[in-house]
């Protein structure tokens, strides 16, 4: 099957708006990815060395099962999601997203360590660009804001540096 | 795309912000008097109360924007409160200098003697639109009680409540206002017996991402 | 009167299936714009490909307007909405990190669970770095604990801060918005423009 081309990213924007619109009314609270992979990172480590866990104040905080927190749950509903519209577009197929001068196994290494990168800095700001930059963005708190800018900053002034990998 | 569509789009957007800009919704936000029926519906399943332990656990762990508000007598103020308390006695508790002294955005804690006291303030400042309150359960009386002799549970004892017993012994003197090492109680505290088990008390999780 | 789950609608249990539907439109919307795609998302940052921008600010409009207007005409309680507290300092430092990471992985939390569903490899390395990440920082949790709590300031707002009403901050909001997809198209144009 062909992959069909992307929607229009105003509908996109509109959905997710609305997307987002609903968990407030619903809920009373934002979406989130970030929140999720700390409690799945937090049980991997648990199975390994329980104690450990229990010992760091910070890893505690997030030792429930993950199967339940409401985040957990919104995680799976977007691997579920993304699945099928991409499976409905024809666009599921393995793949590694790089520029043409990159190779895959570079590309594979600088994923991995910029996904490190993210990982820490979204614990330090208690969010990412959906639980934070979106969610608090929505509701105009000072530090969604804050943050926001701050990764776009930081974003376009790395980008220099890094454009081998992508154009 | 559409270039003339996308310029309508932002017209929309344009005028409804604009009619936002000069309506008064924050009017519509400051009625935060809070839902009766709600209230009576959180006192009748106690989940106004918070206990001892989670408040412990709070304080060792700096959690920031707690406000514990011990609402007894001076007398007894005077002769212990929990570390780093502010003393507003309950006749006085909605007095506008008093008022000033609390923290509307963060946790507030009330403790009495016992629940009756911190209850009845508990629902003054609920109505007063202050959303992050909660009564000590079992008051001061309690919380001396656990913390300063905690009894050892009889033998057929479960995890649970030996987690406990532990974090009331180790927790015990700087909850009682003794000065002991910090690092020691971090160390041997118990995680497990203070997860949040309200749902109210859930919120100390982070809710956002 | 909304938001639902706060009034006692429903249960936590219910809730959680909420979370699940929740989640599959918000992962269809992340997939459809392309968000699976880490060269589109990076493209970005070269104004090559403005599509970040446009769905994120789109997004962040339509709810915001929504939940205040929602609130104006009284159905939504806007004070029993979760605002998430501002530690000024550390979420400035903690988004020039994430920024950093974004630039070289090209994937956000979020956006790499999407790539990695509709196989992407780059996302699944870009997971798993994110949870070492994650792991690192909890084990320097006690040592940097400080810095994590820095700039404490609440759960407040813009308006709150600027002592203006939310409804003229949204205004702002808005005009921000416009003003920077219009800028973007002019630097698409400018810079190149690469549609993946």
């Amino acid at each position: 099957m062909k992959e069909k081309p992307f929607w229009s990213p105003y509908a996109g924007g509109i959905g997710l708006g609305i997307t987002l619109l609903l968990a407030f009314v619903f809920m009373g609270r934002g979406l989130g990815a970030s929140g999720a992979m700390m409690r799945f990172t937090t049980w991997v480590v648990d199975v390994f060395a329980h104690d450990h866990v229990m010992a760091n104040p910070y890893f505690a905080k997030y030792a429930e099962h993950p199967f339940s927190n409401w985040l957990v749950f919104e995680i799976i509903g977007v691997m579920i999601g993304g699945f099928l519209s991409g499976m409905l577009a024809g666009r599921n197929k393995w793949r590694t997203g790089r520029g043409p001068n990159i190779t895959k196994h570079k590309r594979w290494l600088l994923a991995f360590i910029g996904g490190a990168i993210m990982g820490f800095g979204a614990r330090l700001s208690r969010g990412c660009t959906s639980g934070l930059a979106l969610t608090g963005g929505a509701t105009l708190a000072v530090g969604g804001w804050v943050f926001m800018f701050a990764v776009f900053g930081a974003a376009f002034a790395t980008a220099y540096f890094v454009r081998k990998q992508w154009i | 795309m559409n270039i003339s569509s996308q310029n309508i789009g932002f017209a929309v957007l344009f005028l409804l912000g604009l009619i936002l800009a000069f309506s008064p919704v924050d009017e519509m936000n400051v009625s935060k008097v809070a839902d009766k029926e709600l209230l009576l519906s959180q006192l009748h399943s106690q989940s106004n109360y918070v206990e001892p332990e989670e408040v412990a656990d709070w304080i060792i762990n700096k959690e920031p924007g707690l406000q514990i508000v011990d609402i007894r007598t001076g007398e007894d103020f005077a002769k212990y409160h929990i570390p780093g308390a502010v003393h507003i006695p309950l006749e006085r508790l909605l007095d506008k200098a008093s008022l000033e002294m609390l923290n509307s955005d963060g946790t507030i804690v009330l403790a009495s003697n016992g629940n009756t006291k911190a209850s009845q303030a508990w629902l003054l400042l609920k109505e007063k639109g202050y959303d992050d309150v909660y009564a000590l359960h079992g008051g001061m009386n309690y919380w001396v009680e656990i913390f300063s002799a905690p009894k050892k549970p009889q033998a057929p004892y479960t995890d649970d409540e030996i987690f406990r017993y532990q974090f009331r012994v180790a927790a015990g003197p700087v909850m009682m206002g003794k000065q002991v090492v910090p690092q020691q109680q971090t160390t041997v505290t118990p995680r497990k017996t203070i997860k949040p088990r309200r749902r109210a008390a859930k919120k100390k999780v982070d809710e956002g991402c | 009167m909304a938001p639902f789950y706060k009034y006692g609608f429903f249960s936590e249990q219910t809730g959680l299936i909420v979370a699940l539907i929740l989640g599959i439109s918000f992962g269809f919307w992340l997939e459809r714009s392309g968000f699976g795609y880490s060269r589109k998302l990076a493209l970005q940052f070269y104004f090559k490909d403005n599509t970040v921008l446009y769905v994120m600010f789109t997004a962040i409009l339509v709810a915001m307007l929504g939940v205040l207007f929602f609130s104006l005409f009284g159905w939504l309680d806007i004070t029993k909405i979760y605002i998430n507290p501002t530690y000024i300092w550390a979420q400035l430092i903690g988004g020039l990190i994430l920024g950093v990471g974004f630039a070289i992985g090209g994937y956000c939390p979020g956006t790499s669970v999407v790539g990695a569903v509709t196989g992407h490899i780059d996302a699944l390395f870009f997971l798993g770095g994110a949870m070492t990440g994650m792991f690192v920082f909890g084990e320097m949790f006690p040592s940097i604990e400080d810095l994590y709590n820095w700039g404490y300031m609440g759960n407040v707002r813009l308006s709150d801060v600027l002592n203006v009403s939310s409804g003229v901050v949204a205004f702002a909001a808005v005009v921000l918005a416009i003003v920077m997809f219009k800028g973007a198209e002019w630097a698409q144009n400018r810079f190149g423009k690469e549609v993946l």
